[in-house]
């Protein structure tokens, strides 16, 4: 059997942090969907609000999305342009 | 309270000007310059289309049943991200397009929508530094 190179390691190891990173994508999506099933019930309540609530909502989810663009990031460089196997 | 194609059209003025801050100041740090002005510009496209379509969703949300709407945006959500991804990807792969451009442009909207709600209430910062006694 051949030995663990390095480079095989910190590749290995990359893989497993790109694949913990797009866990914090999974969050906002979940938020979102959230505070959409509540909206929806606001807007039923109160239909001349529906302005206001999706306004509000907009913000908020925009808000909220870029944070999951910060996983993405990082398991985008970790996959494709890992600084670390240049370290070697 | 402001309407939603006002206040949509003050963030995306704003993601502009804000662009042009960013890829003026960093042209004279980053070498070469090109790429990086082309990442940014990249960026804040896709980054107000994925606003343009976030409104979209929320908009044809809020008029489903709950239970509906929730998996409505969930689903919509992931094909936004996903599209994020290709361009990020893109923008990794090409040499043509600075990566740093790109997310400076993605995330430019962030720091735009709390300039415009959070950071312009004085008040917000004095709650910072008053203690718990005090209010």
């Amino acid at each position: 059997m051949e030995p663990i190179t390095g480079r095989a390691l910190i590749l290995a190891a990359s893989a497993i942090g790109a694949g913990l990173a797009m866990i914090a994508g999974i969050g906002p999506g979940i938020g979102q969907g959230y505070a959409a099933g509540k909206g929806a019930e606001g807007v039923g309540r109160q239909p001349e609000a529906q302005g206001d609530i999706v306004r509000t909502m907009l913000l908020g989810a925009a808000v909220a999305e870029t944070t999951g663009i910060y996983g993405l990031i990082i398991a985008l460089i970790l996959l494709f342009a890992n600084p670390l196997v240049g370290m070697l | 309270m402001q309407d939603i194609s006002q206040t949509q059209k003050e963030i995306a003025k704003h993601v502009v000007f804000f662009n042009l801050a960013a890829g003026l100041i960093g042209s004279f740090v980053i070498r070469p310059a090109m790429p990086y002005l082309t990442g940014i510009l990249f960026g804040a496209l896709i980054s107000l289309l994925n606003f343009r379509l976030l409104y979209l969703t929320l908009d044809r949300a809020v008029t489903m049943s709950p239970g509906k709407a929730q998996k409505y945006v969930t689903f919509r959500y992931m094909i936004r991200y996903a599209l994020t991804a290709a361009v990020l990807l893109v923008s990794l792969k090409s040499t043509d397009i600075n990566a740093l451009g790109t997310v400076i442009g993605l995330l430019m909207i962030k720091l735009v929508i709390l300039k415009q709600n959070l950071f312009n209430d004085p008040t917000y910062f004095k709650n910072i530094f008053k203690g718990k006694e005090e209010k």
